[in-house]
């Protein structure tokens, strides 16, 4: 590599890196109680605590579920039933004041076995909240989400460019040295050190992030490329006025692959189904296929199986990029990994943040070739003499 | 070895093998909940442990 695409290289990777560092920074901080989510929810008394009953204790009758649940917001309509991945004693059942309301929306945790009220948790406020929006869409929807989503595309642009500048810069250093003379230096090191290391793991965090913003669009598109088909028959039909029984719905559904189990069920109307119907979504029992759902449409008016229609690509890949976003799938060492890490990206940020600074203001560097328009005076003219790679 | 390829060996060598193994732990963990678990904790645990290895432990000199 020549110095003239160092150079191209390193405006690349300065802009890149420049615009989304703030947005990352507010990322990784926000990230970093998140991935905890369940252990602060008990601790903060927020998590729905679940009274231990036999294995074998019947489910109640969903309807039953739904009934009590709605009881308690009579005003409301019915949008999701849905387990946690890893607890399916009880129900989350959601209202809204219509079935695609996002502000305003109610849940009630229901016990699946009792059927018995077990809270009637928040989630539109408090510490968690508040991180969590933070994180997600800056308090400002599908634009807040896309907007980080872009943010995440110019990290991505941002972590390859540094592994291709890790090459001129590294070359005089064995790996992991980490210069102690100067603090520009020990900066820079540490920052080559930790970015080439945190690499696989930041790449993957923000591929995978960056694909979690669209899951808005991609579940429209899913609508609008498969739902709409399996609706041409109801061309012109008004939706149900009474709703036949969920549990219904529910068992056709599970008997159509007695080896999966619920996630959750989608209420008429709601984005996840169609006015006509309940859309059972099923999860398989094994590690990776407990990650991808099966949908099941039953007309939400006769208790008909209408179609299961195979999930597509794009949802899989939705499905598959969560778990290696949230960190969520082996364990607490793996959180505690996750969060290693994500501190180690916040130290690989902020210290590029630094040497940009350092780099700005000359007076405050040691030497005054720092004014120069390349980042690392002693790498680059040696890269530039030697360098054909 | 040719002189160049040897010193991209040199820069490369540990970056990917660090880079390899996150990767397989951050997979292995998707497929399997036994062993797959415990690969991803080691795998992804080891490029940590470098890092703290390197930024802590005080070196005299570490350039060439």
């Amino acid at each position: 590599m020549n110095s003239r695409k160092v150079k191209a290289w390193t405006w690349i990777h300065k802009w890149s890196s420049l615009v989304c560092t703030i947005f990352m920074l507010l990322l990784c901080l926000t990230g970093l109680p998140l991935i905890f989510h369940h252990e602060i929810g008990h601790l903060l008394g927020t998590e729905v605590e679940v009274p231990e009953l036999s294995k074998d204790m019947p489910r109640a009758n969903l309807d039953k579920v739904m009934q009590v649940a709605q009881a308690l917001h009579p005003d409301k309509v019915p949008m999701f039933a849905s387990h946690e991945i890893d607890d399916d004693r009880f129900w989350y059942v959601t209202f809204g004041d219509t079935p695609t309301s996002e502000v305003g929306n109610k849940t009630v945790a229901v016990d699946a076995r009792t059927a018995a009220v077990l809270a009637e948790p928040r989630f539109d406020e408090g510490f968690m909240y508040i991180m969590l929006k933070l994180h997600v869409d800056l308090f400002a929807g599908l634009a807040g989400k896309l907007f980080l989503g872009l943010m995440g595309l110019l990290l991505l642009v941002a972590i390859v460019s540094g592994v291709v500048l890790y090459a001129p810069f590294m070359r005089k250093l064995d790996f992991g040295a980490v210069r102690q003379n100067r603090p520009r230096a020990k900066w820079l090191d540490l920052h080559n050190l930790l970015g080439i290391v945190t690499l696989v793991w930041a790449f993957t965090v923000g591929a995978t992030g960056m694909i979690n913003t669209w899951a808005d669009l991609v579940i429209k598109y899913w609508q609008y490329d498969q739902l709409s088909a399996l609706l041409a028959p109801y061309q012109g039909q008004k939706p149900p006025e009474r709703l036949a029984s969920v549990q219904q719905a529910a068992s056709s559904a599970t008997a159509l692959a007695p080896d999966m189990r619920m996630a959750f069920i989608a209420f008429p109307g709601t984005t996840f189904s169609s006015p006509h119907h309940y859309t059972v979504f099923l999860r398989g029992n094994e590690p990776f296929n407990s990650r991808l759902l099966k949908p099941v449409l039953v007309d939400a008016g006769t208790n008909a199986l209408t179609a299961s229609p195979p999930l597509p690509w794009y949802l899989t890949a939705l499905l598959v990029s969560q778990p290696l976003h949230f960190g969520d799938y082996g364990g607490m060492p793996m959180q505690i990994l996750w969060a290693l890490l994500d501190i180690a990206t916040i130290i690989v940020l902020g210290s590029g943040l630094y040497l940009w600074l350092k780099r700005r203001n000359p007076a405050t560097a040691t030497k005054p070739a720092a004014g120069t328009d390349t980042p690392e005076p002693r790498a680059i003219p040696h890269k530039a003499q030697g360098g054909t790679a | 070895m040719s002189a160049a390829t040897n010193s991209f060996w040199r820069l490369w060598r540990w970056p990917l093998v660090l880079g390899l193994l996150s990767a397989s732990g951050l997979l292995s963990a998707l497929v399997s909940d036994g062993w797959g678990d415990w690969w991803a904790w080691l795998s992804l645990g080891l490029p940590v442990a470098v890092m703290a290895w390197f930024a802590w432990v005080p070196r005299a000199q570490a350039g060439r």
